[in-house]
């Protein structure tokens, strides 16, 4: 049985082998440096061209046929960036973060609320 | 263990499940007096634990004596619900372990992915000392203010920084301050565990609220301590004014 990779897996590797590699590569040279559960080159480009509209690949085109792709960001500013996001909308549900704004749900709210409307 | 000293037990355990969360979950006794609420949530919470982890455990021993002496044959009917109850008891407290490895385990988990994001993001932030804390500053244009009890470590974002008057944000930052010193990340967590532990329970769901509660009531109350009510409203105000989620928190220090 072939079993494929999801698109946010796949996003993911392409990424590591953007990282990896100093310089912008050609699809086709992205599509070489995996291993196993290679995917098509239609795939990649597909996929190469919405992580472009995402921001996080640059593309460049010279003019001919060959389109070279980089990574936008460095593994480095990419994590902090996510790690902004994630942290921004993150919940405390494990009680790992204690936000400013606090981590009241509705029904939390609704209890001071009704202290509130006593007083 | 005696029958009767083990019905004792769990009629304690019973009372305090029942009885207690209509007394601690009132808004204004939360509101006005949330230390006494978390402390009064953790000592019933113990007592009631401790009531029904001596009386399973008496009845598992109760049984397994069953095994042992049995040179009565007239009693049977006692020595049959023994060994019915002893292994519903065994039964109970292996779901209850079960439980609650499980959920430390995934507690501790969560924890460490965690830790381990904040190592990659560390070396890009600035790192400052505010009462023993570490604070780290990082650049970013989203207002992020957090204490990360796990690392013992305020986060604090560069957008934070610029929008808040020295005054606010100290007054912002003695809030996260206090999580840390007086352990909230802990204190959450036993929330979450009695939750995770006993789902469908009223009594450990209302812990669990409590402690989410008490804890920002408690944060606040210790940074207005340091600077005012006043102070820590408009801190709240100037960081988050538009969002709802603050909304019932100011309304309490401004009252």
């Amino acid at each position: 049985m072939t079993t494929q990779r999801n698109r946010g897996e796949l996003e993911a590797d392409i990424m590591t082998i953007l990282w990896q590699n100093d310089s912008p590569m050609t699809a086709k040279d992205v599509q070489a440096q995996f291993t196993e559960k290679v995917p098509a080159i239609t795939t990649l480009i597909t996929v190469l061209d919405r992580m472009c509209a995402k921001g996080q690949v640059v593309k460049n085109s010279s003019g001919g046929r060959s389109q070279t792709f980089a990574a936008a960001k460095s593994r480095l500013d990419h994590v902090a960036s996510t790690m902004t996001s994630a942290l921004q909308t993150a919940d405390d549900q494990v009680a790992a973060l204690l936000h400013f704004a606090g981590s009241l749900s509705d029904e939390d709210r609704a209890f001071l609320r009704k202290a509130l409307d006593k007083n | 263990m005696e029958l009767r000293t083990i019905a004792v037990l769990i009629a304690v355990y019973a009372a305090i499940s029942l009885f207690v969360p209509r007394i601690l979950a009132d808004p204004q006794l939360v509101s006005k007096r949330p230390g006494f609420v978390l402390y009064a949530w953790f000592i019933s919470l113990g007592i009631a634990a401790l009531s029904l982890l001596v009386a399973l455990g008496g009845l598992v021993a109760g049984a397994l004596a069953q095994h042992v002496v049995e040179d009565n044959y007239a009693r049977i009917i006692v020595p049959i619900l023994e060994n019915i109850f002893g292994w519903i008891a065994l039964a109970v407290l292996g779901i209850l372990a079960f439980r609650f490895v499980a959920s430390l385990t995934e507690l501790r988990t969560s924890r460490r992915e965690l830790n381990q994001q904040f190592a990659l993001l560390i070396p890009k932030t600035q790192i400052s000392e505010l009462y023993g804390h570490r604070v780290a500053i990082f650049d970013s244009p989203e207002k992020v203010l957090m204490a990360v009890p796990s690392s013992h470590c305020i986060m604090v974002s560069s957008q934070v920084i610029s929008e808040l008057s020295p005054e606010l944000l100290q007054a912002a930052l003695a809030h996260e301050q206090a999580h840390l010193d007086q352990r909230h990340g802990a204190v959450r967590a036993a929330g979450v565990l009695a939750m995770a532990v006993a789902p469908g329970f009223s009594a450990s769901e209302r812990m669990a609220q409590a402690t989410r509660i008490t804890t920002e009531l408690l944060a606040d109350d210790a940074a207005a301590q340091r600077f005012s009510k006043k102070t820590v409203a408009q801190a709240l105000q100037a960081c988050f004014g538009t969002s709802p989620l603050v909304e019932e928190r100011i309304a309490r220090l401004e009252s």
